[in-house]
Order: structure tokens, then sequence, then C-alpha cells
């Protein structure tokens, strides 16, 4: 408590002096603002803020309750950008934001899941079941790669509208037969005893958790970026020298033992800062959103195939600073 | 528990004696380190449960358990005594680098409760009531105890705290080791021993558990928000202790072991025993790399640092080689720069010397070649030596073509010779002179005013060798002198006077005109400033605004009224420029005037003249017409009454015909004064002219009535200054006027001023009928009358022309009703108004004048039917009566004119009559007495119309030439009945008898009034009892019945 009232003090000291510094660019112009709901891939960037990591003027992480609050205040141009998966940028894209991915959070493999109650041992047994689903890209997409999967088609399944912060009490309280939810809560509800039926490894390299920043705000608001990009590496690096510190530190916001915090990340590919790299220069998260936006266009989540123009910016990895 | 430890290490003697004793005993001993955590006996009592718990799962090993303190375990390492050793991640780390050991085997998992505390974390605490420590930096030059440098919770872990919030981590003399157990640490901290403490996370709460520890009594320093984690913590959260194999442990013990520690269960007898909720797979421990870089701990505490010492030591004989050859070196190029520049100094001087010639040499000869002047170089023999351009372009030819040559080769000879004349001059004089040549310049034929110089040239002895002249073009310069002196006369001789001063505003010159103007001399004001001629009838802000204008728009123009040298004041017409030089900074002030009292005065002349009467001095028409427009207007504005007050003098024209017009205009000056002593400040008096004055007053109230009474009281007042008398000449002479006044208010701008004077003039005709010297109001009543009037006089004015007047004729009748003549009465049909009655139109025409015309022609018609009447012995005995106005008679020529009408209408002029009113004669008696006498030796008789209906006196009636009285109609009228009638009807007719004038009864109109009159001896009769009025044709038939 002390030492982060030190540095509130400290932070409260420096700012005259912050602003007088070669950062003098991040308090001229009206701060960055990011959006994102809670998810672990993102919460490193939270971790980063905790930490202080994050440059103390010019930078808001804006909190939202799900992906569809922040995608709305994107639309609303409330904020700058957002922490949102590839198919939801697709989607914001279309909607005539013009969007670039700057950074890779993580890659889901395994962390979204179609859980199930323990009766249902097949996805044939789906038919006719009452499934709940976000109202979101993702949602939509999870489904149709489930039902893809299942042979199923659309109409035999009761859609029930879930909202992000309440996949819980959604499950509980609506009777629902199947969830497609996403960690943190899908290790809660495995603990209540729901059974994992259809996760992302099964749709290997199509959800990206990435951070999606306003094209024309990149250039402009550069330092504030980067400095939140730095923050997410520093706090991922955290993560994996001393998961026992950054696991605790993480588990309020997560909501989350402190133990169980590493396991949310079980299904989560953290790639690091060259990793990102490669992902974005060698056209793999090209060909990936490529592959989403015609899934997307045949579910009819699309109206049309995205340009897939200007959807990259390499601007905060190195060898583009 | 004592006795099982007791019992336990007797055995484990007893088995180490047996494996003592069998050398080639198969039981394989382990020895197993584990660093202290709590105390010695604690520990090594829990860890015993552990050591028997391998013991039995590796049969074929002999497991012991050996707790140490930091330097045992040192000691026991470098001995090489232990096979495992569980320790902390730091010293795993440091163990790791120093011995490369392989790895960690598995992970504790201490407990709380009986959840799993998979992390460690160190605490910072103090006393509760020390206020001065809360927050790290408190702790500076704090002492602060703890269990050992090389432990990672307790020490490591705080210091990384203070380096991350870069602070300077606590002094060596500032900690205290205190070592096992930690006890020792909290009592330091309670018994102030030490003001601080760092202590692993869980020993507090473990105290407190035992009830060792009030907590109350603690506080937590830099405490982490880790609601996961069970224990207060002030650090980082690091990775548990781990279990590590040393060099000495086998491979297949390792995994044996591991595989035991791994199966311990949580919440078991042993685990519960131990104290440990069990063993995990190793974690991850690459934190304890970067902590030891952050904490410099070895192998990261060795910088190598490249020191001079140890360059010098490896390179010493390269150096020394290499400084040597080096100042070798310098030394040479020292001494190489030093000759060269002896060489170059000298060689430089002598090229400076050649430069420095050739230099002046081109200086002397761009000098000579730019001059603007012509200049030139003879000998003494008069041949030239040298010139420059500009002589050149004298003579036309370039300079090779002058030199050698002589003046006279070039110019005239009477030139020539004049040139060598002054050259001589020059020589024998042995100086310069200076004169003005008017030269033609060959090149293009000009003609220049030249001023030469010419000066000897001496050589080194100091004789004269030859001329040198100089020639300057001041043809531009005489000219500008010529313009200066015509200017400077100009200004000399202007009558307008001339006053410079310079911008401080002192004056440095004037012109005689000045000392004209002023009175003052140019002596007098040189070297002072224009305020001497102020005369304070300007004040400050006028100056200011002058100057001012001055200065930004570098001129001024104006009126202004200075004092003389003698004290008089005058206006002058100032104007004041600025003179610049070529920079445009005012250098002068240039004021010029004139003195314009002259114009002044006629200007007061003229408006004099314009707007005032030159007699009274009273303003004029004109000025009233003007105050009259401002006082409608302003009259308007404030909705307050004004009055117009016209004013007419009863007997003027009497006056100035009897006493003269001097004694005429000397009353009618006095009448304006006062006039202007009766009215208020702001009242006008004006005199129209003739005996006619007006008088407006402006804004006299809002209430009419209110007003209507001032107005009047003003008019009486005035009134009752006229009627005093007036003294006008040195002789005594007293005169008496009075006056008849005119008065009409007026209220805004609805009735024009013609309109008001109109009015007025009404009131004062009121007022005149009425008998004069008296005051008369206009009233909208009376607006009718005038407008009839005008209608009327319009009309009358066609009348005459179109024939619409005509005479009636009433016969005057004797006591037997016979006609003995008749009275001519006019009669008017106006083709617009209709018949207007004579009562209407009469007083009118005389009014407007009218009657003079109306007159002449009733006169000649009268004459006319007279004439004819005579011609006709039916009337030819008829008498003819004419009314004449008062007006009529008083005509200066009204006697000629008279004349003449009998004479053209050739009548026997002793049957006409002339009927005049008592007010006819009035006015003048003597005058009225004269004409009378004049026309009754016309043979024209006079009658007196109305007679008793005036204010005369009877004395007048003896004096006047008149034969007839016609007694006036309204005595006739009430008698016999009117006792008062009657008894001024017997008088007028018992007078008339005795004076001897006969007598017409007017307005008979019954047979009683006849008869009265006839019994009281009335002889002539006239009235409708017997006719009335009948126009001309009409009497013919009246005659003949």
């Amino acid at each position: 408590m002390n030492l982060t009232r030190r540095r509130l003090l400290l932070s409260i000291a420096g700012f005259p002096v912050l602003s007088s510094l070669a950062s003098c660019e991040l308090s001229a112009t009206p701060p960055l603002i990011i959006s994102s709901h809670i998810w672990p891939g993102y919460e490193l960037m939270f971790l980063a803020r905790q930490e202080n990591w994050l440059p103390a003027t010019g930078l808001t992480l804006n909190e939202t309750s799900s992906a569809t609050a922040s995608m709305n205040a994107l639309v609303a141009g409330e904020v700058d950008g957002a922490a949102l998966t590839l198919d939801e940028v697709l989607r914001a894209r279309a909607k005539g934001i013009q969007l670039s991915i700057v950074l890779v959070f993580d890659v889901s493999a395994g962390a979204d899941v179609v859980l199930v109650r323990p009766d249902i041992q097949t996805l044939a047994e789906l038919e006719g079941k009452r499934i709940g689903v976000e109202q979101s890209a993702l949602g939509a997409l999870m489904l149709h790669k489930l039902l893809a999967k299942a042979g199923l088609p659309i109409s035999s399944v009761t859609q029930v509208a879930i909202t992000g912060d309440a996949h819980q009490n959604f499950w509980h309280d609506e009777q629902l037969d199947a969830i497609i939810t996403y960690e943190p809560t899908s290790t809660r509800l495995e603990a209540e005893g729901a059974r994992r039926i259809f996760d992302s490894r099964d749709i290997p390299d199509t959800i990206f958790d990435v951070l999606a920043v306003k094209s024309d705000v990149i250039s402009e608001k550069k330092q504030a970026l980067c400095a939140l990009v730095d923050g997410h590496f520093k706090a991922r690096k955290q993560l994996h020298h001393n998961p026992q510190d950054a696991s605790h530190r993480m588990a309020g916001r997560l909501n989350l033992a402190a133990d169980d915090v590493l396991n949310a990340y079980r299904g989560l590919q953290l790639p690091d800062i060259y990793a990102n790299h490669r992902l974005l220069t060698d056209g793999q998260l090209l060909s990936a959103a490529k592959n989403v936006s015609q899934v997307m266009v045949e579910a009819g989540l699309l109206s049309k195939n995205d340009s897939l123009a200007d959807l990259i910016r390499t601007d905060c990895l190195p060898g583009h600073a | 528990m004592l006795r099982t430890r007791y019992c336990l290490t007797i055995f484990t003697l007893f088995l180490f004696l047996l494996s003592w004793r069998n050398a080639a005993a198969d039981v394989e001993v382990l020895t197993i380190g584990i660093l202290a955590q709590r105390s010695f006996e604690e520990d090594v009592a829990r860890w015993q449960y552990l050591a028997d718990y391998i013991n039995e799962e590796l049969p074929e090993r002999f497991v012991q358990i050996q707790v140490f303190d930091y330097p045992g375990v040192e000691r026991a390492l470098q001995q090489h005594k232990l096979d495992f050793l569980l320790t902390h991640p730091m010293h795993y780390f440091l163990l790791q680098k120093r011995m490369a050991l392989s790895g960690s085997l598995a992970t504790l998992v201490d407990q709380a409760g009986e959840k799993p505390v998979n992390a460690i974390g160190g605490v910072i605490f103090t006393l509760a009531d020390r206020e001065d420590l809360s927050q790290l930096g408190d702790l500076d030059d704090q002492v602060i105890a703890s269990y050992c440098m090389n432990c990672m919770e307790g020490y490591q872990l705080p210091v990384e705290m203070f380096l991350d919030a870069d602070l300077e981590p606590p002094a060596k003399k500032n900690m205290r080791f205190l070592g096992l157990p930690r006890d020792k640490i909290v009592d330091a901290v309670l018994t102030g021993s030490a003001d601080a403490g760092f202590l692993r996370a869980g020993v507090l709460e473990r105290m407190v558990e035992a009830g060792r520890l009030d907590i109350s009594k603690i506080k937590i320093i830099n405490r982490q928000d880790l609601p996961d984690f069970p224990y207060a913590v002030s650090t980082r959260l690091y990775p548990q202790w781990t279990m590590v194999a040393l060099h000495g442990a086998s491979s297949v013990a390792a995994r044996r072991l591991v595989a035991a520690l791994l199966n311990i269960e949580n919440n078991t007898i042993l685990s519960r025993a131990i104290d440990i909720y069990g063993f995990t797979i190793p974690a991850n421990y690459t934190s304890a790399d970067t902590l030891a870089r952050k904490l410099q701990l070895p192998p990261y505490d060795i910088i190598k640092k490249v020191t001079l010492t140890e360059v010098w030591a490896s390179y010493r004989w390269v150096i020394i080689l290499a400084l040597v050859a080096i100042s070798l070196i310098l030394f040479l190029m020292i001494g190489l720069f030093f000759s060269h520049r002896k060489v170059r100094t000298a060689q430089q001087f002598g090229e400076e010397q050649h430069q420095a010639l050739n230099r002046s040499y081109a200086h002397l000869r761009t000098l000579i070649e730019t001059i603007p002047d012509l200049v030139w170089l003879k000998n003494t023999k008069g041949v030239f030596l040298l010139c420059n351009p500009q002589f050149e372009k004298l003579f036309g030819v370039p300079e090779a073509e002058i030199i050698g040559k002589t003046d006279y080769d070039f110019v005239e000879k009477e030139l020539a010779d004049f040139f060598r004349q002054k050259d001589q001059a020059v020589i024998e004089a042995g100086q310069s002179c200076i004169n003005d040549e008017w030269v033609t310049f060959a090149d293009d034929g000009r003609r220049v005013l030249l001023e030469t110089i010419k000066t000897p040239m001496r050589d080194a002895a100091g004789q004269v060798i030859g001329v040198l002249g100089i020639g300057r073009d001041i043809t531009q310069r005489r000219l500008n002198e010529d313009k200066l002196r015509f200017y400077a006369r100009v200004v000399e001789s202007a009558a307008e006077a001339f006053m410079v001063t310079d911008t401080d505003g002192i004056i440095v010159s004037v012109n005689p005109a000045f000392t004209v103007i002023t009175g003052y001399s140019e002596q007098d004001v040189i070297g002072k400033t224009p305020s001497i001629l102020n005369s304070g009838r300007q004040d400050r802000a006028f100056y200011q605004k002058m100057w001012s204008a001055v200065k930004q728009q570098g001129s001024w123009g104006g009126e202004i009224w200075d004092r003389r040298k003698n004290g008089e004041i005058y206006p002058k017409w100032l104007s004041i420029t600025t003179v610049q030089d070529e920079t445009n900074e005012t250098t002068h002030y240039v004021a010029g005037f004139s003195d314009i009292t002259d114009r002044k005065d006629s200007e007061q002349q003229i408006h004099s003249l314009a707007f005032f009467d030159p007699l009274t001095n009273l303003p004029n028409r004109r000025l009233l017409m003007d105050r009259f427009e401002h006082a409608l207007h302003v009259s308007n504005r404030n909705q307050k009454y004004g009055a117009l007050l016209l004013l007419d003098l009863d007997n003027f024209k009497t006056l100035n015909d009897t006493e003269g017009h001097v004694v005429g205009d000397h009353l009618l000056i006095e009448v304006g004064k006062r006039l202007l002593d009766s009215v208020r400040e702001g009242d006008t008096v004006s005199r129209l002219g003739g005996d006619e004055f007006v008088v407006l007053f402006e804004e006299m109230g809002s209430d009419e009535s209110v007003v209507a009474s001032q107005v009047e009281a003003l008019a009486e007042k005035i009134c009752s200054q006229l009627a005093r008398p007036f003294v006008l000449d040195d002789d005594n002479c007293v005169y008496q006027t009075t006056a008849s006044i005119g008065l009409t208010l007026f209220m805004g701008q609805d009735i024009s001023i013609s309109g008001l004077l109109k009015q007025a003039d009404l009131a004062l005709y009121q007022a005149k009928d009425a008998g004069r010297d008296t005051i008369r109001f206009f009233n909208p009543a009376m607006q009718e009358d005038i407008e009839t009037r005008t209608t009327m006089e319009n009309a009358m004015r066609h009348g005459l022309a179109e024939d619409e007047f005509s005479l009636h004729y009433q016969p005057v009748v004797d006591f037997s009703g016979r006609c003995i003549g008749a009275e001519a009465l006019l009669r008017w049909t106006s083709h617009s108004l209709g018949v207007v009655s004579p009562v209407d139109f009469i007083p009118l025409a005389e009014n407007t004048g009218q009657i003079i015309p109306i007159g002449d022609w009733v006169l000649k018609t009268a004459c006319a039917q007279l004439k004819l009447w005579q011609s006709n012995p039916v009337t030819s005995h008829l008498t003819l009566a004419v009314n004449i106005s008062a007006n009529q008679f008083r005509q200066s020529n009204f006697v000629a004119w008279l004349k003449q009408a009998i004479s053209e209408s050739g009548i026997d002029p002793g049957q006409l009559k002339i009927e005049l009113t008592e007010s006819a004669v009035l006015y003048d008696v003597e005058e009225a007495v004269a004409r009378m006498e004049s026309i009754r030796a016309m043979g024209v008789s006079f009658s007196l119309d109305d007679f008793g209906t005036g204010y005369s006196s009877l004395s007048y009636l003896k004096k006047l030439p008149v034969e007839q009285v016609k007694i006036d109609r309204s005595f006739v009228m009430d008698i016999p009945a009117d006792e008062n009638d009657a008894a001024i009807v017997r008088a007028i007719l018992s007078m008339s008898e005795s004076l001897g004038l006969s007598v017409v009864a007017e307005g008979v109109e019954t047979d009683q009034q006849f008869a009265y009159l006839t019994q009281y001896g009335c002889t002539c009769f006239q009235g409708y009892f017997f006719s009335r009025p009948i126009p001309a044709n009409e009497f013919m038939a009246y005659m003949a019945s």
C-alpha cells in the first residue's frame, strides 16, 4: 500500500517533469484510449498498468464489460482502439471503422470452449438444445464452427443470448444445455461440473486476440501506443519469469485464485515480441484474416469479404519504430 | 515428541555405527541438508518426520536430515557432506552457477491452514506506534533487524523493493543480522533495539497463532495487496524453496527421492507433522536470475572495470615509445614552423611594400578620376601636365591630347588670356585664389558656372612649379542661391506676417510685416516663444488641438485672437505649416498671419445690417422670422405656448408729419427701448417697419388660459410703458402716444408663421377697430373671420374688374315725401360669394386699401349718374351724396383726385355731396379742415355721416365746413319711445338749426318716427319708410311715381 501510494505521489510530482520531457508529445495530444474487457490475454496490459509500467499520462485503459461494449465504444468514437478478436475487428471494419492490428495478444488454443451439461456426450446430441452464445462475432463464429463440426443446421439449436460479464449467471438461470464461453469463466464452470465438448484447438489459427487501433490514430499517438505494447510484453515476461508473483497480482481483476490464474493461460499462446513480428509480417495473420473473413461471409456475419487493406501495422514492433 | 526425537536420534546413531562397522554395507547414506526456516529445534523436529518417511520409501538407503543455518550449509557444502539440499531459490541459483547442478528436483509447497502456499515473500515491519515510519523511504538511517544477509525472504526480497522504489537499500552499518531463531528479530523490534525488521512472510502470523505476539503492536510497511496470499507480505512473491541434487547424489537415489517427495499428500498425518502441504514439480526459477542481476549478487557481483593501472601495466613500453615518438615529432614540427615563419615574414614584408605602393598609386588615380570636380595641373608656362576625366569633358578631348598643350590650343584667345592671367596671379601671390567663370563644355555644349580654385604647386625646395586647378560646377548652386534670395525678398516685402520657430517653439526669424501687425520688433521676439502674443482668449484645449493638427496633418489654419505689444487684442487669420528636411524630419514651423480686424468689423456690420433695423437696433423682419421659426420649433418640442404681439403706434403718422422725421425716428427709437425694457430676456422685440413692432414671447407655459393672462398682462405693461410721455428733443417737447396691440398665442407648428402673423394682424385690426389704444386677442372665432376676410379680399380684388359692384340709390325726401336727393350706396354681388353686405366688405376694403380703387369707381360712377340726372329735368334737382371713407379722405392726393373726377364727369359740383364720418376728420382736424375748405371751394358740400356716434367734441363741429348732419339711424330707431334717444335727436336738431346746418334723419322706418322728427324741425329724411336703396334704372321709375 505504501509503495503504491508513494508511487502515486511520485507520479503526481513527476507529472510536470514528465510533461516537459521528450514525452511532451504525450501530454500535448489527447490521450490514447483503449477499450478492453476482462480476458486473460488482455490482462497483461492491466498488470502492466498495476505495476506502473505504462505511462502515467497520455494513455487510458477503458474497462468494458464485454467485447460488444468495446465495439460500441469504438463505433461511438469514444475510444481510439480496442482489444478484440480478429473476427470482431473485421466486423468493425465492415461497419466503416478503419482499424489496423498493431499487436497480437494471444492465439486461442483451448481457451475458447463450448461447455455442456454432463449428460451430453456427443456433438450430435446438441440438436434441439438450448445453447447460450454471446451476441458477438466470436460467439457466432464458435457456434458456426461447432455446428459445422456437429453437422447440424443453425436452426437445430435454440440460441440464447448471453452477455460477456455474466456467463455464470446465465448458465445457472437460463437452463442452458450448452454454453459458448471462455476463460476465466470456463474454469469456474468446469469446476462446477460442466464438460468441455469443443474448444479452439479444434479450430486452430482462427481466434486471434489482437490490439486494433484506428489507422489514423496510430501515427498521431504512436508514443502512447508503443508504450502500451512495451508494457504488455514486460508483463508477459513477468508472467513467465515469476508466475507466482504475476498470478497473485492478477488474481483480483480476473476474480480467480492465484493458482487458477496460471490455469487460465493454459489455453492461450502468448506470442512474444519476435513471435508477434513474425505473425504480423510473415503473412500468417493476414491469411488467417482472409480465412476468417470467408467463414464470416458464409455464416452471414459479414456482407462481403474484407479488403484486408491496411489491416496490419507494425509501427510498434522492432524494426519499425 | 521429545522422547521420539531422542529415540530416533539413538536409533540413527546406532544405524550409523552399524554402517561404519560394515564398511561394505549395502546401505547408502544420503544426507539431505535443509536450510533452517524457523528455529533449529522446530526444524529438526519437523523435518525428522520427512527423514523417517523417506527412509521408509527408500529402504536400501539411509537418509538423514540435517538442519543448518547459512554458514553451516556453506561449510557442509565445502566439505561435500551433502547429497541433497532444500534451500531457497536464490541460494539454489547461486549454487547452480557455482557448481552446475542438475536442476531443481521438486518444489516445496507450504501450507497456511489447509491451503497450499506456492510462493514466498518477505515482510517489513515496525512498531505500530512508530508514526515516523510508514513508508520504505522512512527506513533510511534506521536500524533494521534481519536474520542473515544471505537470507532471501528476510533480506534480499526487501532490498529488491528498495531498489524498485529507487531508494538506497539500508546501509550495511544499519543492519543487525541476528541469526536464528527468527523470534529474535521480532523481539528486537518490540524492545526497540531495532527500528524495523525484515522477516519471511508467515513468521508473524505463526507467532500470533502461537500466542507469542500481539499483532496490534506491529505494523507492516510497504504491504502488497495480494488478497490470495495468506500472509502479510511487503515484497514481490517468488517461487517456493526447492530440493536440489548435489554432485554426490546418484541419479537413482535422486529419482527415488523425488518420487517420494511428490507422493506426499496434503492433509495427511505426515504432511501435518512436517507442517507442509507437500512437494510439487519444480517451479520456474528464472526469476531468481533476474533478481540476482538486480541485486548484483554473485555471479553478477563483479563488474570488471578497466582501470588505467591495468592498461599501464600491460602496455608500458609501447606507451612510452609512442609518447617519445610523438613528442619528437611535435618538437620538430614546432621548429620547422618557426623557421618557416621567419622566411614568410620577410617575404611578406617585401610583398606588402610593393602592394602598398601599388595601392596608393591606384587610390590616387581613382581619387583623381572619380572626383566629380574638374582637376587639372599646369606648369608655370601654362602647359597641361595632367587632368581628370571631368576636365576632359570641358575640352572634349582625352587627357593624352591635352597634356603638353596650353589653353590657347582649346579656347578663344580672350578666355585663354583670362586663364593665363589668373594662373600668373596665383604663381606670383603664392597662394590659392577662387573665382567664378562661365564656361562651355565642348563635349555637349552646356554652359556651366565653374567655381575654380587655383593653388600653386611647389616642389621639395618650395619653388612653385605649377598650378593645380579644381573646378566645381556651381550652376545649380547659383540658381538655388538666386531663388533663395528671391523668396527671401518676397517674405520681406509681404504684407502678411511670417514667423519661423524651431521644433522647440523658439522664434528664429520674423519678417517686417510681423512688426507692423504685432508691434514687436525682431529683437523683441527672437529667442522667445510665440506665447508672448497670447491674448488668453483661446483655452489650452484650443492650442492642443491646433498643435496636434499641425503634427498630424502638417498644417493648421484658423482664426485666433492675439495681443499686440500695446496690449490691444485683435483677431488674425493664422496658418501654421511644417518645414521638413530631406529625411522628412520636421525642422521648423512657419506661421503666417494677417490682421483681420477690418474684415471682422465688416462682418459684424453686415451681420447687423442683415438682421437688425438700423434705426432702432432691434431685430428686423429677417431676424424675427428666424427667431420665430426657432420659437415654433421649440414650442412644438416642449409643448409650451408662445405669444406673438403685434403693435402699431396709433398716431405716428400724424406725429411724423407734424413734427418731422427726425422726431419721428427719435420716437421710434425710444419706443423700441421701452419695449425692450418691458419684455423678458428671451423675448424678441423687432421692428417690422414704419411704426409696426412685433414682440415674440417664447415658452410661456403649457396652460393656455394662464399664458393668455400672462401675455395680456405683459401687453398691458407695454401699453402703460408707452403711455408715459416721451421727451424727445432738447426743447422739452413732450409727446404722447398710444398703441394698438394684437395678440395671438401659438403652440406647435400647426399654423405657419404667416398664418400666425395674419392672426395677430386681425387681432390688431380688431384693436384698432375698437378705437385704438387697446389690446385684442385673436381667438379661433376670428380665424373664421380671417378666412372670410381673405376670401372676401380675393373676391373683392376681382370685383371691380368683373363689374360685380353696383351703386344703389336711396332717396332722401323732404317733409312732404318729395325726393330731393339720394345717397349712393355701394352694393356688391360677388360671383363666388353672392351678395355681400357692405357692413362686411367695406371695413375690409378700407383695411386692405382696396377702398381706394373701389372708392374711385364709386365716385366716378356716382358722378356719371349725377351727370345723367342733371341732364334729365325730372332728376336735375337731385343732390347725390357719396360716402368717402376715412382712408380715402386722408389720401394725400384726395383733393386732386376729386377734382379730376368732377371735371372728367362734367357734373355741376354743387349737387355733389360728400358724406364723411366723424372719424375721418378727427385724425387730424386741421388737415381735414384744410381739405374740406379746398373741396368746398370746388362747390362740393359736406355732410357729416352717422352723427352722434363718434366721441367727437362739438368744438370740432364748429371748425368743420359742413353743411349737413345726418342723424345716425341708431338714434332714430327708438324714437319717440326711448326718451334718451329722443332727447338726443331733439338736441341735434336744435343745435343744427342754431348752427345753420341741415339735418337728414337716417333710418326712418315708421310713421311715428317721421312725425316726431318733423315735429322737431327735421327737414330731410331717409329710410325704408320712404324707399330702400334702389338701382339706377329703378330710380327713374321711382321718380316717376
